[in-house]
């Protein structure tokens, strides 16, 4: 008998025949993982992929909470590898069984051949639970422990739930994008979003020293070292340094126009660095409405300087259910760390709500002469892991 | 490097660093222990007990070492028996660690009371209209550590007492401690922190006349007599021990130069026109000034990108701004736009220069 986790995918199942070009990172990255964790060796069953414990104090509390944040992962099981016949089965079964509890047994055999057929498997250990574990009560509707019998050609496999997936798609597999990451709440939660859609990130945050700080960095480092424990490797960063091109802003530009102004300058940026990374999209963590200016006609006039797909994930969200996505995700309690800014600075009185590209661009020729046709940026480049 | 946050923390002495390896391996035992090392370990904590003891006037089983003043201040307000008497008097000028305990005693059924005075200073005359039957302490800071504004401790003690013998005084003395005169006749409990000194961060100490009085907080071992239990900090106490020697020395030996420093800042602050919030008897260690122009971040940013390290109680976020400049009657641009300068004997003109520099720069270039 040998303790194992049973990975399900999640939608890789409905991919045709690229199938196997997902299923080969989600592999590669699950097997880097378990490698990170402990001794462990890798076997596939069918649609699911076992990670069996070379030894006996195998660590699988950490292992599933590793695994769980892996994208394309929908449901970790945890359980045994036993030898077909029914004592060992029933010995696994009695490992599993949760005590007072509701259950249900679910057999399947993948090997036809095997002669007790499913339906009579589920009534015989069914049976046996209910004599051998106290307080349980079978409920084939709704129960609260499903167990798992699965036969194959040398062995079974007794398991039930241990933990649900992140699901999604492999990190990666969808492309590269770079994210506009500010270190507030949203930005992060949409990064998120879009990791779980196969994105590889480059996060690229704008700070404007000494209007903003070194602790301000330190939260939005803090942050994107949360997500790599998602991406299951170093998230290569931008940190843009907009004060020249802010102070420009704020000077030439009227105070209403100041907000979409700078972002869009953002985005040019971030175009630029999207090019330099080979990215093939822009994130950004707006919310329809959400503030003045996150509206239909501000985000058309910030729209305009991308030629690259624009992804807005939380555009239908409302705040409650972005913060209650961050708080699952776990970047809520750094993205509200209070960290000392003064960029409130910049943020104008009363922004303009309905902006056209037309009276946009007029108000921007002033920072365009100021800054010198051929402006340009400092920024660093981080690796954080 | 320029640094000049010597009020928030001192960096531990070179050779106070340096010896704390040899201290380790010497003191490397639990003090409690009847073997030889572990009564070598007794004796150097009850060696610094003495000598912290000595450098106050007061006697050595008064003296309790903590992990902070913080803690010491707990314990005090947390530690006392409010049935007779209720009333926590305290400045609203208080250090936030002295604030929220005496706060955090009313769950013992304290009451606090918050005396208003004017910024140079507690007067005995601010404090008499609150006095009454049920008033069981006063907390009465040596230093205001944004300001550095110096209150009469042995003068005002003395005249608490002179009125009402029944009331105990407590003294924040984390900013005075070791660089001016304390005199803590007429105190009953006085907090210190070691890292203000330039000791290892995590030791502090109480002063207390009557230790029965108070409950500790910590119970266990009984270590402390009895009033926090816990293995002592033996290594953190010696550099506590060391770093006093050393405080006491250099800021008697460099009165003038300090002075000349402070004076120095002021003229520059005056010719600025920038608004000066230390009072006029404040320590020279000390110097508290707005420039009404920039935020105290985007200052204090600028300086440390310039290697020059500084700092403000203020928090320009959020409309937050410092709350003893706040309870002192300045405006939120004062508050906001605030610049504390703490000194320290090694503080070089050159420094100050260098800062005045960054700062005349900043008003010039910064200002949005």
């Amino acid at each position: 008998m040998k303790r194992c986790l049973l990975v399900s995918v999640g939608e890789l199942i409905l991919k045709g025949k690229n199938r196997s070009s997902f299923e080969n990172i989600l592999i590669k990255k699950i097997k880097e993982t378990v490698k990170r964790a402990g001794s462990y060796e890798f076997k596939r069953y069918r649609a699911r992929y076992a990670v069996i414990a070379k030894t006996d104090d195998a660590n699988f509390q950490e292992l599933v909470a590793r695994l769980r944040n892996i994208f394309g992962i929908a449901v970790i099981f945890q359980g045994y590898i036993v030898s077909r016949d029914m004592d060992s089965i029933k010995e696994s079964v009695l490992k599993v069984a949760k005590k007072h509890s509701t259950f249900k047994i679910r057999s399947k055999r993948h090997d036809k051949s095997y002669a007790i057929k499913s339906f009579e498997l589920n009534r015989e250990i069914g049976d046996f639970v209910l004599s051998e574990v106290p307080g349980v009560r079978v409920d084939v509707h709704n129960p609260e422990q499903v167990i798992n019998i699965e036969i194959f050609e040398d062995s079974a496999v007794v398991f039930t739930e241990a933990a649900k997936g992140v699901g999604g798609l492999p990190y990666g597999t969808a492309g590269r994008v770079v994210s506009l990451f500010s270190g507030g709440i949203d930005s992060p939660v949409a990064s998120w979003m879009m990791m779980k859609r196969g994105c590889e990130i480059i996060p690229v945050h704008f700070h404007t020293p000494p209007y903003t700080g070194e602790g301000s960095l330190l939260k939005v480092k803090d942050l994107i070292k949360h997500l790599t424990t998602f991406a299951g490797k170093p998230i290569i960063s931008y940190f843009v340094n907009f004060t020249a091109i802010q102070l420009a802003i704020k000077k030439c530009v009227p105070d209403k126009y100041v907000t979409i102004v700078s972002r869009r300058f953002m985005g040019r940026i971030a175009e630029e660095i999207a090019r330099t990374e080979k990215a093939k999209g822009v994130i950004s963590g707006e919310s329809l409405a959400q503030v003045a200016s996150q509206t239909l006609e501000n985000m058309l006039c910030v729209d305009e300087v991308f030629s690259l797909v624009v992804l807005r994930p939380l555009v239908g969200f409302d705040k409650g259910e972005i913060i209650q996505k961050a708080r699952y995700i776990g970047t809520y309690d750094i993205s509200i760390r209070k960290e000392i800014d003064c960029c409130h600075l910049f943020v104008p009185k009363r922004p303009e709500t309905k902006a056209n590209i037309e009276s946009v661009c007029n108000a921007e020729k002033g920072v365009f002469e100021m800054l010198g046709s051929d402006w340009k940026y400092d920024y660093s480049i981080e690796y954080i892991s | 490097m320029i640094y000049l946050d010597y009020a928030a923390t001192t960096p531990v002495y070179s050779e106070i660093i340096k010896n704390i390896p040899a201290l380790l391996e010497r003191y490397n035992f639990n003090p409690s222990a009847l073997y030889s090392p572990g009564v070598k370990t007794r004796e150097a904590l009850g060696d610094a007990r003495r000598q912290l003891a000595f450098y106050l006037n007061v006697a050595p089983e008064n003296i309790i070492f903590t992990s902070s003043a913080t803690e010491a201040a707990n314990m005090v307000f947390k530690g006392l028996n409010y049935k007779s008497a209720n009333k926590i008097l305290l400045s609203n000028l208080e250090h936030k660690s002295v604030v929220e305990s005496a706060e955090s005693a009313s769950m013992l059924g304290a009451e606090t009371v918050y005396i208003k005075h004017h910024r140079e200073g507690m007067e005995f005359d601010d404090i008499r209209p609150f006095i009454d039957e049920n008033v069981r302490i006063c907390s009465i800071m040596l230093v205001n550590n944004e300001t550095g504004a110096v209150n009469q401790l042995e003068k005002l003690t003395y005249e608490i007492k002179n009125y009402s013998e029944d009331i105990l005084i407590f003294t924040d003395i984390v900013q005075g401690f070791g660089k001016m005169p304390v005199n803590l006749e007429n105190v009953d409990f006085a907090s210190i922190s070691g890292h203000k000194l330039g000791s290892m961060k995590g030791v502090g100490c109480l002063y207390v006349q009557k230790p029965e009085m108070l409950k500790p907080l910590i119970v266990g071992g009984g270590q402390e007599f009895g009033l926090r239990s816990g293995t002592e900090n033996v290594v953190a106490v010696l550099t506590l021990k060391q770093a006093l020697e050393i405080t006491a020395k250099l800021y008697e030996e460099n009165r003038e130069h300090l002075k000349k420093l402070k004076e120095k800042l002021i003229d520059f602050c005056n010719k600025m026109h920038f608004h000066i919030n230390s009072p006029e008897n404040s320590v020279d260690y000390i110097v508290n000034f707005s420039t009404g122009m920039l935020p105290s971040e985007v200052l204090i940013n600028h300086l440390s990108s310039k290697g020059i390290y500084v700092s403000a109680a203020s928090a320009c976020t959020k409309g937050g701004v410092s709350r003893v400049l706040k309870n002192m009657g300045y405006s939120d641009g004062i508050a906001a736009t605030a610049l504390r300068i703490s000194l320290h004997p090694y503080v070089k003109q050159e420094d100050i220069d260098k800062l005045i520099y960054e700062i005349e720069w900043a008003c010039e270039n910064l200002v949005l």
